[in-house]
């Protein structure tokens, strides 16, 4: 991936990070930082551009146009958080024409949740409280702490509106638990989607690998530490929506510890957890990650099909 | 490319709220506003980032 000239060493970096300045430009970085933060906004940009077609294919299931709207303009929104994050690889010298509208589908970098279909409005509301909450959950942690000026700026407004999304799929999934019908499809969608957004936040520490992500600031948690954050409050909405899900709080330690063989395998096609088959190692969910899901390539089309199709209309006049 | 520059009340200083990328002022404008939704701003400006001149850098 093409990228501006840096203009500074990793000693220059974090002496800079020490005196307490943010990274503003690419004359302050060097190579190292320069590749690390292209590679967490493209995650981040990523993410948000893909969730909007997922979203979409839900949001069409709608119970009413009030929901409708309040979905769409959910979707509205991840555009524009994924508008900001690659605007500013762009100041970073990425074409991001081609990273968009080029790429082929199996390399870009978003969570394998979003390659699995939400096929109705109770698992888009799911989404939310689950997904938007990961999204929150790791945006608020480069919020508070990574140290590229230009994100952490952007990221106020993101946040707010991540807070809006997750608070959507709480109110919404609350109305639905009201009635055993509505609680059992919660469940439904809950028994795969949960461990789904616990995978989302990547290998455990002691297999991690990009140490510059803590090294430089980027982030300030590592992947174990997001994890719980997110369970912290994602089991107790559980709880009190009268949900099972596979993790609760271990009282002599005060974290969250996951009641089931994990990693596992995921029957993609019936979307349920192969749990009976026992514990899988990280690198077969490595590996079904880069394969990616099964929605992988009809989302990218949806977001690349539009300019090829103007570029046509243009080259015909 | 396009700063972004935007006020939620009238007593309040214009704050640089984020960038666009458009060929053109007008679209420039669609695209800030879309994109830029989050409050109900009584005023948003947009600068060409060309026009920026530098006077301290720390």
């Amino acid at each position: 991936m093409a990228a501006a000239v840096t203009g500074a060493s990793d000693a220059d970096v974090l002496d800079r990070i020490r005196d307490g300045k943010l990274i503003e430009t690419v004359d302050q970085m060097s190579d190292a930082y320069l590749e690390g933060i292209i590679r967490i906004l493209t995650v981040s940009a990523d993410t948000e551009l893909i969730s909007a077609p997922a979203y979409y294919n839900a949001a069409r299931h709608a119970p009413s146009l009030n929901a409708f709207g309040s979905a769409t303009a959910i979707i509205q929104d991840e555009l524009g958080h994924a508008h900001i994050a690659y605007r500013l690889m762009r100041d970073l010298g990425v074409d991001t024409e081609e990273v968009i509208y080029e790429r082929a589908p199996a390399r870009f970098k978003y969570p394998y949740a979003f390659d699995v279909a939400l096929d109705s409005w109770v698992e888009l509301v799911v989404a939310n409280a689950f997904y938007d909450r990961a999204g929150f959950t790791l945006l608020g942690d480069v919020f508070r702490t990574t140290t590229f000026g230009p994100w952490k700026r952007a990221l106020v407004k993101v946040d707010k509106e991540e807070t809006f999304h997750l608070r959507h799929g709480e109110n919404w999934c609350r109305k639905i638990a009201q009635s055993a019908e509505g609680r059992d499809e919660l469940q439904r969608a809950v028994d795969w989607m949960f461990l789904l957004t616990i995978e989302w936040f990547g290998l455990p520490d002691d297999l991690k690998r990009h140490g510059e992500q803590l090294n430089f600031g980027f982030k300030g948690q590592s992947n174990d530490e997001l994890r719980q954050t997110w369970m912290s409050t994602a089991v107790p909405l559980a709880k009190e929506l009268g949900l099972e899900v596979p993790a609760r709080l271990d009282e002599t330690s005060g974290k969250y510890v996951i009641d089931c063989p994990f990693p596992a395998q995921f029957d993609v096609e019936n979307k349920r957890w192969l749990l009976g088959e026992g514990a899988i190692s990280w690198d077969g969910v490595l590996s079904r990650w880069k394969d990616r899901g099964p929605m992988n390539e009809q989302y990218v089309e949806t977001i690349q099909r539009g300019k090829r199709g103007l570029e046509q209309l243009i080259a015909q006049a | 490319m396009w700063e972004v520059y935007a006020r939620r009340k009238f007593e309040e200083p214009l704050a640089h709220v984020g960038t666009v990328a458009a060929d053109d002022p007008h679209l420039a404008t669609v695209y800030a506003r879309t994109i830029f939704n989050e409050f109900t701003w009584v005023e948003m400006v947009l600068y060409p980032r060309p026009s920026s001149v530098t006077a301290i850098k720390t």
